[in-house]
């Protein structure tokens, strides 16, 4: 099974996509549009940080830090609404605690790959926002949710986020 | 740096009360989280404390919480070295555990090992206000009990009853005018909420604390048997009366007397009684001498001692012999503030008893109690307490160990129920509708302890509807606020 989500296939994972639209918007409507800002630029910083700890941790086997950076990249992911970024880290974490190296190495590549992708999405999103006439959604925004749900609803009633495979680098 | 919400939203729960400056310790590793977690407290007028590691908790000297939020999986530290070290600092401290959703099974060993509440990562942000808003409010309501116990410590009621609320308060300052003199007390109350204890309170507060006291319960008796249990009888007076026996009277010579349930004396009983009273002496059944008897006189009834002589059942006489200073006891629907020190108390009481581990009842169990309508009081509470603890099977009562019909009035139906109670006053009574609407509101708010959304639902109204009307009937957030208090 880790075997075929490792490599660059991408549909890795199946149906999920970059971000969760909905959770940053309700960021951003729930404290402000700076604050989601800086709250992006430290998740990328702190995510950068945390990856060069975990790549370190599997080229050395050790499998208690690798599955325990891995662990904590998700809670970070899961906070922001990363959500593939988060899920190819869950993965990380179950291959590096079955001790099954071939596909740590593999999925680590997929997911240093994935957040590559994801700071890009995110730095266009910083740009645009950064921008006093810029929309309030910025093209990536919109890739990664293609259709937002009416504020009224709540959450459980919101159309699950789609993947967008034309976002992927 | 405090964000505060761009649009405040008035139909959020989170942001049914105004902001606070409750401290919130916040626990986590994560930056990202922790930033995003401490914006949205903030946001809702919390001051935050934040830690990234146990280490940071140990070492700080910041202002104490009075809810923390700890973060299960700190790196290589266990959230429970955490909850343990906050604890012991505090034990009273609400503490809110986060969790990552595959770790469902070391949320629940946190809360057996007292935690107030869970929430899964990723952290909603209603769900975690909701949770925090709710844990300040127990908190809050733990330490006012507490400060108020203390008040009552000093009182005449002090290690005799248990709850220190506003209802409990005014009944201590009621007996603290009366222990001193032999003023004729009549204690009115349900039956369960502790006539007897009180009676007791007076003759341990009074100067006759060095005599006896003895207690009769006019219900129990048979009315034939009454005068000579009351007054004694000589030896023959009676078919089986082999020995002369010294009645209550003469026993609590130089005490106090609790006539319990007097509503219930005989007719024949009420007429010696009266003599009694004003000659101060008795006369045993089948005996002619007066003895002189100084016995103060505690009388207690769960009746309406006034419509009893309405209906000529109870002799008018007697009644301003007996009734000089009546104290009204509040039954326990009226002062479900004491109820969580009520479950302490029972809970010890137990433990003395049958050495169960039982530390405490779960937030729902503890709402079920305070919803439910005791209408047998106390006494009441305490047989739930001990039905509960023996169902139980962990160290915390949930709803499911408490009896059906306390689960079951959980519900919002029964909480409809019990905002149509004495709505209406006395039977004589007419209150014009807009009194009755300011009533069913009251009552609503009260039972829902001032939350506008669910007393809106008990109403059947919407929450808007339910703002409009309260500010068309001029009640005003401190009015909602003495009501819930």
């Amino acid at each position: 099974m880790s075997a075929s989500w490792g490599g660059n296939s991408k549909s890795f994972p199946p149906g999920v996509p970059t971000l969760n639209q909905h959770r940053l918007d309700m960021i951003e409507r729930d404290v402000s549009r700076e604050f989601l800002i800086e709250l992006v630029a430290l998740f990328v910083s702190d995510v950068a940080l945390r990856m060069e700890r975990l790549s370190d941790a599997v080229k050395l086997r050790e499998t208690a830090k690798a599955a325990a950076f891995a662990h904590a990249l998700q809670g970070a992911a899961a906070s922001l609404g990363v959500l593939r970024l988060r899920a190819v880290a869950q993965r990380l974490e179950e291959a590096v605690e079955n001790d099954d190296w071939g596909a740590s190495d593999a999925t680590l590549a997929r997911l240093v790959s994935e957040f590559a992708h994801v700071r890009t999405v995110l730095k266009t999103f910083g740009e645009k926002s950064a921008d006093a006439g810029a929309p309030r959604k910025s093209e990536s925004q919109r890739a990664a949710a293609p259709s937002s749900p009416p504020a009224s609803a709540s959450p459980s009633e919101r159309p699950t986020e789609r993947p967008s495979d034309s976002e992927r680098p | 740096m405090t964000h505060h919400p761009t649009t405040p939203d008035a139909a959020d729960p989170a942001f049914e009360i105004l902001p606070t400056t409750d401290v919130v310790a916040l626990v986590e590793d994560d930056a990202t989280t922790r930033m995003l977690t401490r914006a949205w407290l903030e946001s809702a007028g919390y001051t935050v404390v934040e830690y990234d590691s146990e280490r940071a908790v140990r070492e700080g000297n910041g202002p104490a919480p009075i809810v923390a939020c700890v973060d299960l999986g700190l790196g290589e530290h266990s959230g429970f070295d955490v909850i343990s070290y906050l604890r012991e600092r505090d034990s009273e401290l609400p503490i809110i555990v986060v969790t990552a959703e595959r770790e469902v099974d070391t949320a629940v060993a946190a809360m057996r090992a007292g935690a107030y509440d869970y929430l899964t990562k990723p952290v909603d942000r209603d769900r975690l206000l909701l949770s925090v808003r709710r844990a300040c409010e127990r908190r809050r309501l733990v330490d006012r009990v507490k400060n108020l116990q203390s008040e009552l410590a000093t009182g005449p009621l002090a290690g005799t009853v248990v709850g220190a609320g506003p209802a409990m308060r005014e009944l201590s300052r009621q007996v603290e005018r009366v222990v001193e003199s032999d003023v004729a007390v009549c204690l009115l109350g349900e039956s369960g909420t502790g006539k007897e204890l009180v009676a007791r309170a007076i003759h341990r507060g009074g100067p006759r604390r060095s005599g006896q006291f003895v207690a009769i319960n006019c219900a129990a008796i048979p009315a034939s048997l009454q005068e000579s249990e009351l007054f004694g009888h000589e030896r023959g007076a009676f078919t089986g009366a082999i020995q002369t026996r010294l009645g209550c009277f003469e026993r609590a010579r130089g005490g106090t007397l609790l006539l319990d349930e007097v509503g219930e004396m005989s007719p024949a009983t009420q007429a010696v009684l009266l003599r009694t009273l004003q000659e101060h002496t008795v006369r045993r059944v089948g005996g002619s001498q007066e003895i002189p008897v100084d016995v103060r006189i505690v009388c207690a009834t769960h009746r309406d001692l006034r419509g009893e002589v309405d209906a000529g059942r109870f002799r008018e006489d007697l009644y301003f012999r007996l009734v000089v200073y009546p104290i009204q006891l509040p039954s326990l629907r009226n002062r479900v503030e004491d109820i969580p020190a009520l479950v302490t108390h029972f809970l010890d009481k137990l433990r003395v008893r049958t050495a169960h581990g039982v530390r405490g009842l779960s937030a729902e169990a503890l709402d079920a109690l305070a919803r439910h309508a005791w209408p047998g009081n106390v006494r009441e509470l305490e047989n739930v307490i001990h039905r509960s603890v023996l169902a139980c099977r962990g160290q915390e009562i949930g709803l499911a160990d408490l009896p059906s019909d306390l689960r079951s009035a959980s519900s919002p139906g029964a909480g409809e129920r019990q905002v149509g109670d004495d709505l209406l006053g006395d039977e004589d009574e007419v209150v014009t509708l807009r009194e009755l609407e300011q009533r069913a509101i009251r009552k609503a708010l009260k039972l829902t302890r001032g939350s506008v959304g669910r007393a809106a639902k008990l109403l059947g109204i919407g929450r808007a509807t339910l703002y409009r009307r309260l500010a068309e009937l001029d009640v005003s957030q401190e009015t909602v606020g003495r009501i819930v208090a």
